[in-house]
């Protein structure tokens, strides 16, 4: 009976482990907290691009959130870039952080719990230039005069970031049915972006450029621009949302699983859109989603994530041509295919996603890896560089890279 | 629209009937000595009760008549009286009960009108205060008065600020409407009243003032965690916005439907508040009728207060499709 | 039947088979916990447990109702006996009192109050001042109104009651009375929601409707006809509140009908039992192992704030002096007496201020403790 009572017991903590637990993200949630609202002078948060031809680099980036049940880190140690005039996949299962590293860009992480903890998300900004009463510089041709600066996103004060958010970077969400404010009509939704983004414009401007919006998105103006959202279909909200998105021509549009939510037709459509807009606009799209499908369309470059890392990342022919990574390639076996007619079962990876509290130091794939070797129980592996694009953080090609 | 509105009417009416029938049974269950006494009691204590009343009581509610029909009929004869809005005879007051209801119920109206909009005023943006900034000192010290105000049992509290404003302090009078020592008129007369009426709504505020205040932070709560508000920030809008327009849009939702809800309050009377202050409210004067066992003016109270209340729900109805877009009626 | 289970034992065990074992890999130690499951969890109860007492409002509720049920169930055991001083031939002396106190529930302290009034008279004879002094001893019949002192810790309202000892009979009442009437409102709550969203259709229909009826009944209005039916009847004093209490439940019981009804059809809905029916489960069965455990915590939290509820209506009555009747007291009815007499109300805080503490003490313990279980069993509970 005793014996019975511990077996059922051993997946529990303890009493004083979760009061271990709870000082301890006390004391973090606050000091974390208080970087977050503090108030800072802009020199403190801007920055410098590595590559003056990307528009985004997040480099090791961490985003905790501090449960009770421990530190689950979402988003461990992650790396990679945006190139300007691109599209850039993130491809990985269902809680591999991959929407967590999209969230933090737009510092949209819920707190307390949720807390960027370290490493910088540099951000190429191109903004009115405004001077110290705010007020929009204008150059001699009576347009506004334009200024560009490199900002670290996760060095910025809470206060600061609606500088960015819609203006410079927008975000298309997964849940298209709820993301719209069910209180106000399609046209005040969209009418609002233009007029806080563009200085002095006029209700009538904003009203022009919504219309304009919409119509780049497929959906006739007139008919939705006095709706309320619950009187429109999931799909056409999704059209609505991206004009949203659109309106305030950003550089950056983050696509969190756009299409997720949506009927297949739907999706096909949406995605079309997207391909559309893509080639209108003068910006990158960083497209995240599980599905290898829409990547294939979409990407120019593919980063591969998986339990909070990175695993790798390259062009998207590198990725689909040449996978390294034996999750990676486990990955594209299990999607259907036509073609695979001659009875053979559709691969799956054994095993689940691991939950991101505790994790060991060594790969964290190992034990549902097909190639697991020895070596693999060591540390975790680094990046290892197989083409000049293509990176993968797996043991398997080490010597490769020491062979050079 | 129109449908909804006939099967909500009539099941109005339905409810009405059910509270009519209650009320008249439980006044039947009197037995008629204790009535008789209850009358004779009027009647020492100087009103003249004349028997032509009691006889027409006796008559309107079929007093007496004990048989299953006798029963019947009197529920009958007092429901059609009813339907012509005639509440019988006030024993205490030797006038119809309605004019009476009326009467009173202004000075109920004014006072639970003013505490109302001082609840809302103070309430709600304690409650977005509290719901934006949750765990902290600010939401804690709310939480704290939240609690405070819905426990203190309103009979005691109201003698408390009675002793300390009034008797102790001596800053405001201690009760009554008007100070009945002096001649007063105009501009004088009304600041007596505003004079007279602060503790009372004083009393009236506080101790509803944490239900709203609950109410607004638990809503405002679930409005900050959905999606939209996630949009809204996405879209760049400051914090003070997103609060002040998209949240609080969406919470105010909840807040102006149980406004209608508050119709019965408004009109009804504060029973304890009215009866610690002695103010000549339609309270008061409903809690006097009930001890001194004048029965028209009990029945002819309570149907009014479910009349009232049936009509709170009907406008909570009909507010709720006003407020949200999404409901439409059906 | 049997044969499900089994199934249902062989595929777990499946489950627990190292995956890595499927693979063949070279020499790897599978002696490590999969890493899906690596992570140590905190156990329902420890969970409910912890958010409760985390927030430092439920364990001052806590500590609110612990306190005055010791002190209005186990108080009173300590009057049993006592010691005490009484004034005998103008001497102090400690009095040994044995059976219940020289202070129960309904007895006066008729001991009295000596009172001692000295004068002094001055007069001279043949130049020869003599002093008188004069002692008059006044015995009050009635110790009433007296302030706090050794004897009566709180001291004696208009009547001559120690209301200390008044405190705690009358949170017997109180409390008793409560608990009787929310458990009733319960048991009535349950079984009529229960009947009404589980077989739906006109029972539903009728039940709701009543309801609607009992909710527009105006609550103290109707309390108070109620309570002038039973001056009618002459019921004894001790157990008329008793009866108010169960008339209130008659017409309290919607709100929690309503919540057990809407529990019943939303999770009538859910897939598990969609699963529970395509499993041949019985109706009885479906009920008790799926919608019980699933209704329980929002039902435990309505209990304990209605608990709050009711001391506040309980109260009420008895301050209206239409609960609980001379002798006997409820926090309410010591109270009541301020709403004739102004000099007590003015002069005389001690009689009726801690009544009202003991009300407030009592409302806000089981709201505290009513809102901390609700956000400890919130199932959405974050952080």
């Amino acid at each position: 009976m005793a014996v019975k009572k511990e077996k059922t017991n051993r997946g529990y903590l303890t009493g004083r482990e979760i009061r271990e637990i709870a000082k301890a993200n006390a004391k973090e949630i606050k000091r974390l907290e208080a970087y977050k609202n503090r108030k800072a002078p802009e020199e403190e948060f801007l920055s410098e691009l590595k590559d003056p031809d990307n528009i985004l680099e997040i480099e090791d980036l961490h985003t905790y959130f501090y449960t009770e049940q421990g530190v689950v880190k979402a988003v461990n140690g992650v790396s990679y870039d945006v190139p300007k005039h691109s599209v850039v996949g993130v491809v990985g299962e269902s809680g591999c952080g991959k929407s967590v590293t999209s969230m933090s860009v737009m510092r949209l992480i819920q707190g307390p719990t949720g807390q960027i903890v370290d490493g910088s998300i540099r951000f190429h900004s191109k903004d009115i230039k405004k001077d110290a009463k705010g007020k929009p510089v204008l150059a001699e041709d009576g347009s506004f005069e334009m200024e560009e600066k490199v900002y670290d996103i996760a060095k910025m004060p809470i206060r600061e970031i609606h500088r960015l958010r819609g203006k410079q970077i927008a975000m298309i969400f997964q849940e298209p049915m709820t993301s719209l404010n069910p209180v106000f009509t399609i046209g005040q939704q969209l009418d609002e972006v233009t007029l806080i983004h563009i200085p002095g414009a006029t209700k009538e401007q904003a009203k022009e450029k919504s219309y304009e919006m919409l119509r780049l998105v497929g959906i006739i103006p007139e008919n939705v621009y006095k709706a309320f959202p619950h009187e429109l279909s999931g799909g056409m909200r999704q059209r609505v949302m991206i004009a949203m998105a659109l309106a305030a021509e950003p550089r950056l549009i983050i696509a969190d699983e756009p299409t997720t939510a949506l009927d297949v037709t739907i999706q096909a459509q949406i995605l079309e859109l997207l391909q559309d807009i893509k080639n209108k606009i003068d910006g990158s799209i960083l497209l995240i989603t599980h599905d290898l499908g829409v990547i294939a369309e979409m990407a120019d470059y593919v980063v591969v994530m998986y339990a909070g890392k990175v695993i790798e990342k390259g062009t998207v022919m590198e990725i689909f041509q040449d996978p390294r990574h034996p999750y990676t390639i486990g990955l594209q076996k299990s999607k259907p295919t036509m073609t695979l007619d001659d009875g053979t079962e559709l691969y799956n990876i054994p095993g689940n996603v691991p939950n991101p509290t505790n994790m060991p130091n060594h790969c964290y794939f190992k034990e549902r890896c097909a190639q697991c070797t020895a070596c693999c129980n060591g540390e975790y592996p680094e990046m290892v560089q197989v083409s000049p694009t293509h990176f993968v953080a797996c043991h398997l090609y080490r010597e490769e890279a020491d062979h050079g | 629209m129109f449908k909804y509105i006939v099967k909500r009417l009539a099941l109005a009416v339905v409810i009405l009937l059910g509270v009519s029938m209650i009320i008249y049974f439980l006044i039947r269950l009197m037995p008629v000595d204790f009535i008789q006494s209850k009358i004779d009691a009027i009647s020492r204590g100087g009103a003249t009760v004349s028997d032509e009343t009691v006889k027409a009581m006796y008559e309107m509610y079929g007093l007496g008549d004990n048989t299953f029909s006798g029963i019947l009929k009197g529920y009958f004869n007092w429901l059609g009286a009813l339907c012509r809005f005639d509440l019988g005879t006030s024993f205490v007051h030797q006038a119809p009960v309605a004019d009476i209801i009326v009467e009173h119920m202004g000075i109920s109206f004014a006072i639970a009108f003013i505490a109302t909009v001082f609840e809302f005023l103070i309430a709600i943006p304690l409650g977005i205060t509290a719901a934006t900034h949750q765990y902290s000192l600010r939401d804690y010290i709310v939480t704290v008065l939240v609690m405070i105000g819905i426990s203190l049992p309103s009979f005691f509290f109201g003698n408390m600020l009675k002793d300390l404003l009034a008797l102790k302090l001596g800053w405001l009078p201690p009760s009554g409407l008007v100070d009945a020592t002096v001649m007063q008129s105009g501009m004088e007369l009304l600041l007596d009243y505003v004079r007279h009426m602060v503790i009372p709504i004083l009393t009236i505020v506080i101790l509803s003032i944490g239900a709203r205040m609950r109410m607004t932070r638990t809503n405002m709560l679930e409005v900050l965690n959905s999606d939209y508000i996630r949009t809204a920030r996405a879209k760049g809008l400051k914090e003070r916005v997103v609060i002040n327009k998209h949240a609080f849009r969406n919470t105010l939702i909840p807040l102006v439907t149980s406004m209608a809800g508050l119709l019965p309050t408004l009109f009804s009377g504060a029973i304890i508040t009215e009866q610690v202050f002695a103010l000549p409210g339609i309270g008061n004067v409903a809690l006097d009728a009930m001890n001194r066992g004048d029965i028209p003016f009990i029945m002819g109270y309570n149907m009014f207060l479910a009349l009232l209340s049936v009509l709170g729900v009907l406008l909570a109805d009909l507010m709720y499709a006003v407020v949200d877009p999404r409901v439409k009626l059906e | 039947m049997e044969e499900n289970k089994t199934l249902f034992a062989e595929q777990t065990e499946e489950l627990d088979l190292p995956v890595t074992e499927e693979v063949e890999t070279p020499a790897v130690e599978d002696t490590e916990v999969p890493l899906d499951r690596n992570v140590k969890l905190m156990s329902p109860t420890r969970m409910v447990v912890r958010r409760f007492f985390r927030s430092r409002l439920s364990i001052i509720g806590l500590i609110m109702v612990v306190g005055l049920f010791l002190f209005s169930f186990v108080g009173p055991l300590f009057l049993a006996e006592s010691m005490h001083t009484e004034v005998i031939d103008g001497v102090e002396t400690e009095v040994y009192t044995p059976n219940n106190g020289k202070w129960g529930e309904i007895e006066l302290d008729e001991s009295g109050k000596v009172d001692y009034a000295t004068s002094e008279y001055t007069y001279e004879v043949d130049g020869v001042t003599y002093t008188v002094r004069q002692t008059t001893e006044n015995q009050l019949k009635d110790n009433f109104l007296s302030p706090p002192s050794k004897d009566h810790i709180l001291g004696t309202d208009n009547e001559g009651y120690d209301i200390f000892v008044r405190l705690m009979y009358g949170g017997r009442i109180s409390l008793i009375v409560s608990f009787i009437a929310v458990f009733l409102i319960t048991i009535l709550g349950v079984l009529l929601g229960g009947l009404a969203g589980y077989f739906g259709g006109w029972v539903d229909d009728l039940i709701m409707r009543i309801s609607d009826i009992l909710m527009c009944l105006p609550g103290i209005p109707i309390l108070l006809i109620l309570s002038t039916l039973l001056d009618a009847s002459g019921i004894d004093a001790k157990y008329r509140i008793y009866l108010l209490m169960i008339y209130l439940t008659l017409i309290s019981w919607t709100g929690t009908a309503r919540l057990v009804r809407g529990q019943i059809l939303s999770l009538r809905e859910q897939e598990f039992m969609v699963a529970a029916e395509a499993m041949g489960y019985s109706t009885g069965r479906k009920i008790f192992k799926h919608l019980v455990p699933n209704v329980m915590p929002q039902l435990i939290v309505q209990m304990t704030l209605s608990l709050g509820s009711m001391i506040l209506y309980e109260s009420t009555l008895s301050y209206l002096n239409l609960g609980v009747k001379a002798p006997y007291a409820a926090w309410g009815t010591m109270i009541n007496i301020i709403s004739t007499n102004q000099d007590i109300l003015q002069n005389h805080l001690y009689v009726w201020v801690p009544a009202g503490v003991c009300i407030v003490i009592a409302v806000l313990g089981f709201n505290f403790v009513g809102d901390g279980l609700r956000d400890a069993l919130d199932p959405k509970a974050r952080r």
